[in-house]
């Protein structure tokens, strides 16, 4: 039995032992960053990127329409929402590739549902029980810390499963006094549970303090995206930091008065991606952000002034090194005999062909891998090629 | 001085040792718990769900009225919760509160859907609370037709495709024919996987659709704010579930389709699993589970049955502390150990920031119930931010050594003591009894 001096020296050495390392340059299996954003609540992609040049388009959305003044024509067919001004100019950049008439493989209209196929990658809503991501990140191997990020809160279940990941969400708790935590340190010493996760709680706080993640973060956490995107976003940057993250960004139900809330989101979109694109300027070549919405809104205008649940809808992709400037499309076209059950945009592509060849192009993942252990049961979604530059 | 068995009981089957319970425990351990195992009745201090609905929602017509009739959700919410967690600080039957919480998330409703926000404690309080003690069957039929759970998993829209609401309406767009237009499937799928049979249970994707259309019908009475069966919704005809043939009676059809799955033998192994889980390991042992299924299915479900039959089991007495408490367990918890009796807006705050919002799990599912759920880098930190920060509002009259022998028995190791006894200032010591490994477990 040790005197009562020894023991304080044991428990202080032991907690100087698993203190994190602040700096450290061990290996990373990759350098390449993918950053998944979600639009949760549907987004309108026919807002969104506007297809001016479909003459049914403003027979279809008599009100709703936009209006050639509040749009970036792209292409000649598809526009871009004036409020989406920075994605506008990683457009004009060519880092922009933007996707439409896409959707999963889910065909109802419940949010919850749609959500979790989108994020489960399975072939159907509730199959999976855990994410696409995490499976994918199980395939990149793995080092002490861990390779995935959850920002914002909850870990949302694209990123749940078996790999481990890091998460970071500003609080609005004050941060422990470093006396305390060192000795909360010694108290949870010999739990090798708790003290593994105090020390990896540590280093994610110290990642996200260096990272400028320490002030409080203004008004609702969960509504400031373009506040977390900056945090995530340095985070990731990081020599020694994760490398693959989720964000969230809402806003975009809009059953009600479309014409005034979806501008607003639609900014508050612009504001988060220009942020993650800012923090991560110093890796933005080695770097891909894939933006998507569980499903997209009717094509005419409810009886509220806004619009109900869809299928079909936008995406986008961008990076240093994305093959953008152009807009990848099969257009179906917004006659009526044209739309999805007489009401939405119709699906012309798979939302999994696009995440198979993201996955593919940025981590060289085999398209074998993929469909066998990322996105299992989607054989007739081909991967999209040729997303980046050579 | 207490015994194992007090610390065990009250703070494993309990909600954590108020000051004074060890002892007054003593050692009876056993015969504390049995006491609780009686009939529970609603709370009388939280609103009735349908005064409460016809009062808000009682002249809504569309959405856009609903936006603005759901204004007060967020003050009642904040009513209801402070109600809520007040009991739950102060009560001294713990063990049947922790099985309202246990069974109330089973059943789980969540304000993640802002609709449901204003019933959910009433939910707990009508539908669950009453029941668990009575028959699993019972349970289960009141969570089907109250209010929160019709809103929550949308039955209250679910339309038979042949009723004759359907017929009535002109017909309009095109039929999928793998859902017909008006049916809503949610609940139907819900119940069965999470509510009685599990994701293992054995159903098909044929049996959620004929029990949805059992279901049709089950719906909402909005000028009385309770539960109305609709025989112009429900869909006529008789229907196959899990090979088993259900008349077309009405409302009895789903009575006896939810009375039928309340008692199978899956749902027999699936509730005895999730008790296990609950009260004894996160992998719980087969022997515990069989003995809970068993002790299901030979009493028809009787749950006061199945929860003496789980204070019988040796398992769910080892000394050792197997279970990571959640950040609702772990505030509460922390809130009896100093003998709280109210409850303050910022333990609410907390809750959310510690990621367990009350009623407010993500998805149907309920909270999670093992260590790799709660216990992360992140959610660690929080929970040692929230007890530096809880510590430091509290009188300095408290002595944490003394209340942690008081509420952690035989539980207190002495690296604990020893820490608690080396802390710099009294505030420091009370943090660190909130984090001793001993107190994070039960």
């Amino acid at each position: 039995m040790t005197n009562h001096l020894d023991r304080r020296m044991f428990l202080a050495a032991l907690a100087a032992a698993t203190l994190p390392a602040r700096v450290s340059f061990a290996a990373m299996p990759t350098d390449k960053r993918f950053v998944f954003v979600i639009l949760r609540g549907a987004m309108d992609g026919l807002t969104a990127v506007p297809p001016y040049a479909d003459r049914a388009y403003k027979a279809a959305r008599p009100t709703l329409a936009v209006a050639e003044g509040d749009m970036t024509q792209l292409d000649g067919q598809f526009g871009l929402h004036k409020e989406l001004n920075s994605l506008a100019k990683l457009y004009a950049k060519k880092e922009l590739l933007v996707l439409h008439a896409v959707a999963t493989s889910y065909r109802d209209r419940s949010h919850f549902d749609a959500q979790n196929l989108l994020e489960g990658g399975g072939s159907a809503a509730h199959e999976q029980k855990d994410g696409w991501l995490n499976r994918a990140l199980g395939l990149l191997g793995g080092r002490r810390q861990p390779l995935g990020l959850a920002v914002g809160g909850t870990t949302p279940l694209v990123l749940t499963g078996a790999a481990p990941i890091a998460s970071y969400a500003p609080t609005a708790l004050p941060d422990a006094d470093a006396g305390f935590l060192e000795l909360a340190q010694r108290l949870m010493a010999n739990d090798p549970a708790l003290s593994q996760a105090l020390v990896s709680g540590m280093g994610s706080a110290d990642m996200a303090d260096a990272a400028g993640g320490n002030m409080a973060m203004p008004g609702n956490p969960r509504r400031n995206s373009s506040g977390l995107a900056q945090v995530a976003g340095k985070m990731l940057s990081a020599a020694d930091g994760p490398r693959l993250a989720v964000l969230d960004v809402g806003g975009w139900d809009t059953h009600v008065g479309q014409a005034n809330r979806l501008p607003q989101a639609l900014r508050q979109l612009d504001a988060t991606l220009a942020a993650l694109h800012q923090s991560m300027s110093a890796v933005w070549n080695d770097t891909m952000v894939v933006v998507v919405s569980e499903f997209g809104r009717t094509v005419a205008m409810n009886g509220n002034n806004g619009t109900d649940h869809g299928t079909a809808t936008a995406a986008f992709v961008m990076g240093g090194k994305v093959d953008g400037g152009r807009v990848l499309a099969n257009w179906p076209g917004l006659a009526s005999s044209q739309l999805y059950q007489g009401r939405d945009l119709a699906p012309t592509m798979d939302l999994r062909s696009l995440l198979k060849g993201a996955l593919q192009a940025q981590y060289g993942l085999s398209a074998g891998e993929i469909d066998r252990l990322v996105f299992p049961g989607s054989g007739e979604a081909l991967a999209l090629r040729d997303l980046v530059r050579a | 001085m207490s015994t194992l068995a007090a610390t065990i009981a009250a703070n494993r089957f309990g909600l954590g040792a108020r000051p004074g319970e060890l002892g007054e425990i003593g050692g009876a351990g056993y015969d504390w718990l049995l006491s609780q195992i009686k009939p529970q009745a609603a709370l009388p201090a939280l609103e009735n769900s349908g005064a409460r609905f016809k009062r808000l929602l009682g002249g809504v017509e569309n959405m856009a009225g609903i936006a603005a009739a759901l204004k007060p959700a967020r003050d009642l919410y904040i009513k209801d919760m402070t109600l809520r967690t007040q009991q739950a600080v102060t009560t001294a039957a713990p063990f049947a509160e922790r099985l309202v919480h246990f069974w109330s998330n089973h059943f789980a409703v969540s304000v993640d859907r802002p609709v449901v926000s204003p019933f959910v404690a009433a939910y707990e309080n009508e539908a669950i609370r009453p029941n668990i003690f009575g028959k699993f069957s019972d349970m289960v039929l009141a969570s089907a037709r109250h209010v929160a759970m019709l809103m929550y998993l949308d039955n209250v829209r679910s339309v038979g495709p042949g009723s004759r609401a359907v017929q009535r309406s002109s017909a309009m767009g095109n039929q999928r024919p793998q859902q017909p237009k008006g049916l809503n499937e949610n609940y139907a799928r819900e119940v069965m996987e999470l509510h009685t049979l599990g994701v293992d249970g054995g159903y098909t994707q044929a049996d959620v659709l004929s029990l949805a259309k059992i279901l049709t019908g089950w719906s909402l009475n909005r000028r009385v704010g309770g539960f109305e069966f609709k025989q112009g919704a429900h869909e006529p005809g008789v229907q196959t579930v899990m090979g088993t043939r259900f008349a077309n009676n009405g409302e009895q059809q789903g009575v006896a389709a939810l009375r039928y799955l309340a008692i199978h033998a899956a749902t027999a192994k699936h509730v005895a699993t999730k008790l296990a889980r609950h009260f004894i390991a996160d992998e719980p042992p087969a022997s515990a589970v069989d003995a809970l299924a068993g002790a299901f299915t030979r009493s028809g479900g009787d749950l006061a049955v199945v929860t003496r039959t789980l204070i019988d089991l040796q398992e769910a007495w080892q000394p050792q502390q197997l279970k990571y408490k959640s950040p609702q367990e772990h505030v509460i918890s922390s809130l009896r150990a100093i003998g709280s009796r109210t409850v303050e807006a910022s333990t609410l705050n907390s809750f959310e920031v510690l990621g367990q919002r009350s009623f407010g799990a993500p998805s149907p599912q309920g909270w999670p119930d093992t260590q790799a759920s709660w216990l992360s880098g992140d959610g660690l930190m929080r929970r040692v931010e929230w007890s530096q920060a809880f510590a430091k509002r509290l009188p300095s009259t408290l002595d944490a050594r003394r209340i942690a022998a008081d509420v952690l028995g035989s539980w207190l190791g002495g690296d604990t003591a020893f820490m608690l006894q080396g802390a710099p200032s009294n505030t420091e010591a009370l943090a660190l009894l909130f984090l001793a490994p001993e107190f994070q477990r039960r």
